[in-house]
């Protein structure tokens, strides 16, 4: 729906032929993560305002290898679940391999990806800074249309698993070691050449 | 050496004065409330506490901070989520408090303190079995039976909307009461009626002296729980 007035409103350019080799492409997007599952992010948290930047080179027409960088808040609304945090902050890095599912040389790009990397969720508790970490997976899809030579808009979705690296009871440590969340985005994207 | 000196004092002005925490770890509080008669319990609210004494120089504080929270389970089970404390003194846990959403007060504040690092198991603090019960209005009777001339002055200790538990290495201290009443009662007196609030199923302790120109006798007496009240003969 989003794509087809920008479609419209861009349909002159349809008539020009942009230019597909491209040699990369940087990603900024904003988003509302949610997470699901017992665990203590979903049971918890109330989660806020995510920001993303990706940077993904062409290796070949049909596939991207890349970087991501994700951020995200979240005020604790439970303790029960969590233990006594005030807030976190919550960073995944992950390299990402993409795969565009469309055919190349059309300006709406459909691709998945698949990224393996680092979970830090950054703690404070008044004064008091400490951490958990651990490893995380992600899988995307994301949704794209190309509106210049050099730029473009996308919805995505995200969904991180992590496997933190959590010292617990064994009766809690089901619902502190591993979280899921899904992050839909929207954001622009720059190409380069 | 001044220079060491100073290295010294800015060492202690800026030292850590506050509690942290240690990195990817959770502790769980594990304990029990036991309702007299086996009732059922409230859904009332628990806390746990971490408790630290910091120098910063030149003045020394405290710092108290709220590290889990739970419920009771109607059969008086709870466990706590916490963060895990790396400076604390120790470790507290308050069961119905004051002030605290979900505070009942039909039921007494329940303080268990000291809890401490070394009783940590596979990171998990097992707290002992303590019994509790709600609130009751009561009485004690003190009847005068066989002593006929001496004045009776007797403080009654007991606990009533606060009971506090001590630990010391796993084990009870010996018994806390946190409130007291004093009184005398005259030769001429044959009894008096001493209302109280107290948690139900909870013993009283009496203290008295026997005065007739001066201390004749004294003595402590642990009186137990009675559905009828409380009752003190002398």
């Amino acid at each position: 729906m989003l794509f087809l007035p920008l479609s419209l409103l861009f349909g002159q350019e349809e008539q020009k032929e942009l230019q597909w080799d491209i040699l990369g492409e940087l990603s900024i997007a904003y988003g509302i993560p949610s997470s699901y599952g017992n665990n203590f992010l979903a049971e918890g948290y109330d989660l806020r305002n995510a920001t993303n930047i990706t940077a993904n080179v062409l290796e070949s027409p049909k596939w991207l290898i890349g970087g991501q960088w994700s951020f995200f808040k979240g005020d604790v609304v439970d303790i029960s679940k969590v233990g006594g945090i005030d807030n976190s902050r919550i960073t995944h890095l992950y390299v990402t391999g993409s795969y565009s599912i469309l055919e190349h040389k059309k300006r709406i790009t459909l691709r998945t990806g698949l990224g393996i990397g680092y979970a830090l969720y950054r703690h404070e508790k008044d004064a008091a800074k400490f951490r958990d970490d651990g490893f995380s997976i992600l899988a995307k899809i994301d949704l794209g249309y190309r509106i210049s030579n050099s730029f473009g808009v996308f919805l995505k979705l995200d969904h991180y698993m992590d496997l933190l690296s959590i010292d617990a009871a064994p009766e809690i440590e089901n619902s502190l070691k591993r979280t899921q969340t899904l992050v839909p985005f929207v954001g622009i994207r720059l190409y380069t050449f | 050496m001044r220079r060491n000196l100073l290295v010294f004092i800015i060492g202690i002005i800026v030292c850590s004065c506050e509690l942290t925490y240690e990195d990817n770890t959770r502790l769980l509080v594990d304990g029990q409330v036991i309702s007299f008669e086996s009732n059922e319990i409230p859904e009332l609210p628990v806390d746990v506490y971490a408790l630290g004494t910091f120098t910063s120089f030149p003045s020394r504080r405290e710092q108290v901070a709220l590290i889990g929270e739970s419920k009771l389970r109607s059969d008086g089970q709870y466990q706590v989520i916490t963060i895990s404390p790396e400076n604390s003194d120790f470790i507290s846990v308050a069961i119905n408090d004051i002030g605290k959403n979900g505070y009942n007060a039909f039921w007494p504040t329940l303080e268990i303190n000291g809890l401490q690092p070394f009783s940590l198991e596979n990171f998990k603090y097992k707290v002992p079995d303590i019994a509790i019960g709600p609130l009751e209005d009561t009485s004690l009777l003190i009847n005068r039976v066989a002593n006929m001339q001496d004045t009776l002055s007797y403080g009654i200790s007991y606990n009533s909307t606060l009971k506090e538990v001590n630990l010391n290495f796993g084990e009870f201290e010996e018994e806390v009461f946190q409130r007291q009443l004093f009184g005398e009662l005259y030769p001429s007196d044959m009894t008096r009626e001493v209302p109280l609030r107290v948690i139900q199923g909870e013993s009283i302790k009496i203290s008295y002296s026997l005065i007739n120109n001066g201390i004749v006798g004294r003595g402590e007496i642990k009186i137990q729980y009675n559905t009828d009240g409380y009752t003190f003969d002398f």
